[in-house]
């Protein structure tokens, strides 16, 4: 399995928290999301489904919230990543942002 | 709205008022038969007018592939593309409708749910007469933007 150093993510402009789960909800990294374990029982079972409907082509989803920060995950590499970003934040940004490091680093998204 | 006479079958063209607890309620202007039959979901007036403006909404936006509005455990409006058939959205609705229940459990305010697969865009959109809007979409474009806020609210209100 390829080797990810996922702290990139902080560092992304509009991230306020983020939880990185491999495909048994396992958490690999955390960064101030609360209830973590459910959190990341809810980004892996929301991606494997998702993976259901769109086999390899899922790209990402994103769960809207009306105080607009919205809830966004998406797998990168063998690992799936669910982030909440800031209000002012666009998603496509974000996500934009984490497919470049993907692109860089050829790791398959 | 047209409604065909149980007795005779001819076409009445009846009044909202005329459809009471989801049945129709008139005599025929023909025969004088006092109907009184339960309608089909999509007969109610206000999915039957929603049904309509949708079906121009994704005529006229090019950016929308097909929308359906599934209800409690069936589909009852769909402006699919033909080729796409009843089983396969019912499969789509079942597992977006899953998701979407799991994550707003955990998430609070949740509103809409946009999975972006391939170029193409699936959101859904509860509302609060648990009926779920699946609006799927080009480049990425969701539900709000496809459809507007004007439609978007009658879905809001719309219920059986």
């Amino acid at each position: 399995m390829q080797q990810i150093d996922f702290r990139f993510i902080e560092a992304i402009k509009g991230v306020e928290q983020y939880i990185v789960t491999d495909e048994h909800s396992r958490i690999i990294e955390n960064y101030n999301i609360d209830r973590p374990d459910k959190m990341a029982e809810l980004v892996s079972s929301c991606c494997k489904n998702f993976h259901a409907i769109g086999k390899t082509n899922f790209k990402y989803a994103v769960f809207k919230k009306k105080d607009l920060k919205h809830f966004i995950v998406l797998p990168l590499g063998e690992h799936f990543i669910g982030l909440i970003k800031h209000e002012t934040v666009d998603s496509f940004t974000i996500i934009e942002a984490i497919f470049d490091f993907a692109d860089t680093f050829n790791i398959r998204r | 709205m047209i409604i065909f006479c149980e007795d005779c079958g001819k076409r009445n063209n009846i009044s909202d008022e005329q459809i009471v607890k989801r049945r129709a309620v008139f005599e025929c202007s023909e025969c004088g038969y006092p109907n009184n039959f339960a309608l089909r979901t999509s007969q109610i007036p206000a999915i039957k007018r929603f049904t309509d403006t949708l079906k121009k909404d994704i005529a006229k936006n090019r950016a929308t592939i097909g929308a359906f509005v599934y209800g409690r455990e069936n589909c009852i409006i769909s402006q699919m593309p033909k080729t796409v058939k009843p089983k396969e959205i019912d499969i789509l609705a079942r597992y977006l409708i899953a998701n979407y229940h799991k994550a707003s459990g955990e998430l609070k305010s949740l509103c809409e749910m946009s999975v972006t697969i391939g170029s193409n865009t699936i959101s859904l959109i509860k509302n609060r007469h648990n009926f779920a809007l699946v609006v799927v979409c080009r480049k990425n474009v969701d539900a709000e933007t496809a459809l507007g806020h004007k439609l978007l609210n009658e879905f809001n209100e719309l219920k059986a």
